[in-house]
């Protein structure tokens, strides 16, 4: 508990951190919210105007303060684009992000530790061979292309599954853009997987485990997965964590209304306030990820445990 | 957890989309018609919309006093009749008995200056206030000095009056413009500080539920006075114009416009049950000289750079999505003149006008262009073809918000753009794109500065008589074009695959035109 709460309060100045250096490349980058919101035609009265209600004509320095004092209270502010709360905006659109995240992870973990595990079984044999090229294919194809081929392949060609949108919690339009999502943390999970069971494979235990007589199961799932599980974790949490901040390639090409999305139109529009609220509430995301992930290691490893 | 609990009973209630009725027609009766469009409105606040897709939904849900049929003919929408007083300055409407709007309540005339008051008010920040400052009183009533706009007048609840300051011709299609939209008193009640997420009208649908970045499903509206065929219209919101295009053959989408990647594969073997037909743009393409920076402060370099650009073998590659460009005017508005030769590609005579303003050796610019354009590949022509006359071209692709600051600040030498029509007028064109006024934001983003021009926008934006303004719309244009502030390229022509089954559907040239009250599904 005393090692979850010293994290956690580190990860104050952290998030603040991340805060201030996001208000500030905002405002360096170029780009106007102003032009943006006034449209393609617009004089200079209305732009002075929308710039000064948006409070950009401040100096920067208070336009800070004004931030970190409305941050302190837990208030994200109001997008420049929508005119809604930021935290309302983000949390209507998570839940689309945080269904679409589990799915893909859940099947890059069942994917990956098992074509990992099928690899490592006889090093250099087909399958050993068939994974790596899957995997190295897996990572190297750009998400974009996967998307458009499975959705023609399983939404025109076979019209097994919709290529695209989301409805509700219908499992049928979580497939495809869970797959796609999946692809490089399945290649990447199968790839650790693989290296890392053979460097336990090798150990004494293993070999004494063996020795003792126990069931080829019972070695692969007690000796040799426990022991090769902190790098999957390790990859699991990592990609997890970026997943659950949006995936703006896969909810684009699926139509996939969800954080990701939402972060492509505030960039676009140069929303500070939602730009600002979106990469705060990954972070924070990414921190709390990264904290169970050490929780878990713990968890694995008594070693871990006991430092 | 409970945090994480309540935004899950979201996506469990599908995010409104009508009990999935969207999904596929989970509810009774027909299928709806189903279209998609590229991004997800910003707000459905008629004095908010400044985006494609909002002014789309909009104009479906809350039409104004008029609209455009497909001849870009005006016709009556909430106004029955209109007419215009000697001064060119007075426009009194009588709006249409018995409309109501879809929460029930009658549309009066009081209802309809309050509407376009709620424009002007300066506590809902409206960008789009400048589509009414041409009427009396519209600036005191913005700044805060009276009360109300004097130049709007309801003198009963079927009678409408406006004044304008001056005689101002193409005001009356300003006001088919989604902006000009005429909302019930509920909607009225306050300034536009809450989310544009609801929008009642009386237009031919209205909006049963939208699940943001995902769907609207819009439910026909029985009061309408112009009730469409269909019962429900679902619109998708699909990001990437290639997803529309597989929905579309997966017989997801009744229409969908074919992207350019698709279009020769289209041509030769169209999916089947559907047909290609295609839409003209009120849009021009251009490359913008921009005149405050050196060489392009010549007319002759300016020329030069038009004769060394082959826009017609550009266009050609286009596979019939694009016109070459004669002038600004796009084919299908008064004064679009189809006899005015374009410039011909003839590089000798390029590299001789170069020569004589001083640049025998050429000279190298920049062309900014916006990030992932549709026809960014044109660029690559034409860099090839001006530097066959010694004209040394670099290519930089900006994201479109610092591209525009960029330009809009006179940074740019020289950009790629277009410009969609707001409303069916040749003014629409000509005196935002290059009347000296509008020099960088207004929309002159070449810089162009021509006195007499300026003038002749002026009389012709005055004069009521329609042939006499076609005429000096097309003396402007054609002054612009020999003046050559632009690569001329190309007016784009969209491309729609519709399923067979759809009937009463045809394109209509403006963004908000197509009100879909047409068009229905036919009986298996």
């Amino acid at each position: 508990m005393r090692f979850v709460a010293r994290r956690l309060l580190a990860a104050a100045p952290l998030l603040f951190g991340v805060a201030a250096l996001t208000f500030l490349l905002l405002r360096v980058l170029p780009g106007d919210p102003a032009l943006a919101m006034a449209g393609e035609r617009y004089d200079p009265a209305t732009l002075a105007r929308i710039r000064a209600e948006l409070g950009l004509d401040e100096p920067r320095l208070a336009q800070f303060g004004r931030f970190v004092a409305r941050l302190a209270r837990g208030d994200l502010g109001v997008s420049f684009a929508y005119r809604e709360p930021v935290t309302r905006l983000i949390l209507s659109r998570f839940p689309h992000t945080l269904l679409l995240a589990s799915g893909a992870i859940a099947i890059a973990v069942v994917s990956g530790v098992l074509l990992g595990g099928l690899a490592a079984r006889r090093p250099g044999s087909l399958a050993d061979r068939a994974v790596s090229v899957g995997s190295l294919l897996g990572v190297s194809v750009p998400v974009f292309t996967t998307g458009l081929l499975l959705a023609f392949l399983f939404g025109v060609l076979l019209k097994l599954l919709p290529p695209s949108g989301s409805s509700g919690w219908d499992p049928r339009y979580l497939v495809l853009p869970a797959l796609t999502l999946s692809t490089q943390s399945t290649a990447l999970i199968a790839r650790v997987t693989r290296a890392s069971l053979l460097e336990v494979a090798g150990k004494d235990f293993v070999r004494t485990a063996r020795a003792k007589g126990l069931a080829e199961r019972r070695v692969f799932l007690r000796h040799l997965l426990a022991n090769a599980a902190i790098p999957i974790v390790t990859v699991v949490g990592a990609d997890f964590g970026s997943y659950l901040g949006g995936s703006i390639l896969t909810e684009s090409v699926f139509g996939w209304p969800g954080v990701g999305r939402l972060t492509l139109a505030a960039i676009t529009r140069r929303d500070f306030p939602l730009i600002q609220g979106i990469v705060l509430f990954m972070a924070a995301l990414f921190i709390a990820v990264n904290l169970a992930v050490d929780c878990l290691y713990a968890a694995l490893n008594p070693r871990v445990r006991a430092s | 957890m409970l945090v994480l609990a309540l935004p899950l009973a979201a996506v469990g209630g599908c995010g409104g989309c009508g009990g999935c009725g969207g999904c596929g027609g989970g509810r009774g009766g027909p299928a709806p018609i189903r279209i998609a469009i590229e991004a997800d409105p910003t707000s459905l606040d008629p004095a908010l919309s400044v985006d494609v897709g909002s002014g789309r939904i909009i104009a479906l849900v809350a039409p104004g006093l008029v609209r455009f049929d497909r001849d870009l003919r005006l016709s009556p929408a909430l106004a029955a009749s209109w007419t215009i007083d000697e001064d060119g300055r007075t426009h009194r409407f009588t709006l249409r008995s018995g409309a109501h709007f879809s929460d029930g309540s009658p549309v009066t005339a009081s209802l309809v200056k309050k509407s376009f008051e709620r424009v002007l008010d300066p506590r809902t920040r409206s960008p789009r206030d400048w589509l009414f400052l041409r009427i009396e009183g519209a600036r005191a009533f913005r700044d805060g000095t009276a009360p109300d706009v004097a130049g709007i007048e309801a003198p009963d609840d079927e009678h409408l009056v406006i004044r304008l300051e001056a005689p101002f011709a193409p005001f009356l299609s300003m006001l088919a413009m989604p902006q000009a939209a005429v909302l019930p008193a509920s909607h009225l009640a306050g300034p536009a500080d809450a989310p544009g997420e609801r929008l009642e009208g009386a237009g031919p649908w209205r909006v049963a539920s939208w699940s943001r970045d995902n769907r609207l499903l819009l439910e026909a509206n029985g009061a309408a006075w112009r009730p469409p065929h269909a019962d429900r219209l679902e619109v998708r919101i699909l990001p990437q114009p290639g997803m529309q295009m597989t929905d579309f053959e997966a017989g997801r989408l009744d229409i969908v416009q074919v992207p350019q990647a698709d279009l020769a594969r289209v041509r030769a073997a169209p999916p089947a049950a559907s047909r290609l037909v295609s839409s003209p743009d009120l849009a021009v393409y251009y490359v913008g000289l921009s005149n405050l920076h050196a060489p392009f402060r010549d007319a002759r370099v300016r020329r030069a750079m038009n004769l060394a650009v082959n826009v017609e073998a550009l266009v050609t590659a286009f596979e019939g999505a694009g016109v070459r460009a004669r002038g600004a005017i796009p084919p299908g508005l008064g004064g679009h003149d189809p006899a005015r030769a374009p410039y011909p590609f003839r590089p000798d005579s390029a590299r001789a006008l170069l020569a004589e303003a001083g640049f025998p050796s050429g000279f190298a610019f920049t062309i900014l262009e916006r990030e992932g354009s549709r026809f960014g590949r044109a660029l690559l022509a034409i860099q090839s073809d001006l530097a066959a006359v010694g004209v040394r071209v670099a290519i930089e692709p900006r994201e479109w918000s610092a591209l525009k600051e960029t330009i809009d600040n006179g940074r740019a030498e020289a950009f790629l753009a277009d410009w969609y029509a707001d409303y069916p007028d040749a003014e629409n064109f000509l005196y935002p794109l290059f009347h000296s006024r509008n020099i960088g934001g207004g929309g002159n983003r070449a810089a162009y500065s021509n006195a007499a021009v300026d003038s002749l926008i002026e009389a012709a934006q005055r004069d009521p008589d329609v042939a006499r303004r076609e005429a000096l719309y097309r003396e402007i244009d054609a002054r612009v074009h020999a003046d050559a502030p632009w690569i001329y390229l190309w007016h784009p022509v969209n491309f729609l695959l519709v399923r067979d089954d759809l009937e009463g559907f045809e394109p209509h040239p403006l963004f908000y035109g197509e009100d879909y009250t047409g068009v229905s599904r036919r009986a298996p």
